[in-house]
């Protein structure tokens, strides 16, 4: 069977890529792995370290950081588990249904 | 004793399994201050507590399509974890400042209750999340008797 992307797929995928391509190009900005003197290592990981425990009440740094420093991060990242949830249900069940996400011009089996 | 599966195997697992992985995923969520854990692990052990049940059990995973029911627990997760945050304005602090949550007890110690508030509704949210995942999954080529899948 010969498979046809509609306009529509194409412009989407396209979308994706061009995002993709973005994102990889700002990528090259940021600071190299080794290189010591960037913020992320002059100003909060000492105060972590040594502060974590006394300011929040958590042994665990770990969760104190995800948790409380960081607790504006996890919430987003909650709702990002739960859209993925939200997705799956809706290609799923929305496409076996109508065809109406994915347009008409492709060849699904619509009756069930 | 009346064996409800056809494999020892499974018997086992169903009877031997089950109990301690939702008692382990209690624990990993209450004890995740303390120790490696937290919401998200918690709530991938209790998923998989109840996917287990539904694998194991076929006929019970035809019966119960909780999708809606499960959708909609998986986003009471992030409002029980949004509450959490905007329960500390009307006390003075800032969005998810746990330091100033109407809570009876001493200031560092209302983190560790904010932080455990937090971290049941992230178990909520993954654990819902992952069962309606597989709910869905599980509802391909199944349609009901008007021919849609919700």
């Amino acid at each position: 069977m010969k498979h046809t992307f509609s306009k529509r797929s194409l412009f989407y995928g396209g979308l994706c890529l061009a995002v993709l391509a973005i994102m990889a190009y700002s990528m090259s900005f940021l600071p190299s792995y080794t290189e010591m003197d960037t913020p992320v290592h002059r100003n909060v990981a000492e105060r972590y370290m040594t502060q974590a425990e006394s300011e929040t009440g958590s042994p665990n740094m770990v969760t104190a950081v995800l948790a409380d420093y960081r607790s504006l991060d996890t919430m987003i990242e909650t709702t990002v588990i739960f859209t993925a949830g939200v997705v799956t249900y809706a290609m799923i069940a929305i496409r076996r249904r109508k065809n109406y996400i994915w347009g008409g011009d492709e060849d699904h089996e619509t009756e069930a | 004793m009346k064996q409800k599966h056809s494999s020892i195997i499974l018997e086992v697992a169903y009877r031997l399994l089950i109990p301690v992985l939702i008692v382990f995923g209690v624990y990993v969520l209450i004890h995740g201050e303390y120790s490696p854990g937290g919401g998200f692990q918690a709530g991938v052990i209790l998923a998989l507590a109840v996917i287990l049940n539904r694998v194991l059990e076929p006929a019970d995973v035809k019966k119960n399509y909780w999708t809606y029911k499960t959708i909609a627990l998986a986003g009471m997760g992030p409002v029980i974890y949004m509450m959490t945050g905007l329960l500390s304005i009307p006390f003075g602090g800032h969005f998810l400042e746990y330091g100033l949550l109407p809570l009876p007890v001493h200031e560092v110690e209302r983190h560790l209750y904010g932080i455990l508030f937090i971290e049941v509704g992230v178990t909520l949210g993954v654990m819902a999340t992952i069962i309606s995942i597989f709910d869905s999954l599980g509802k391909v080529g199944d349609p009901d008797e008007r021919g849609n899948l919700l």
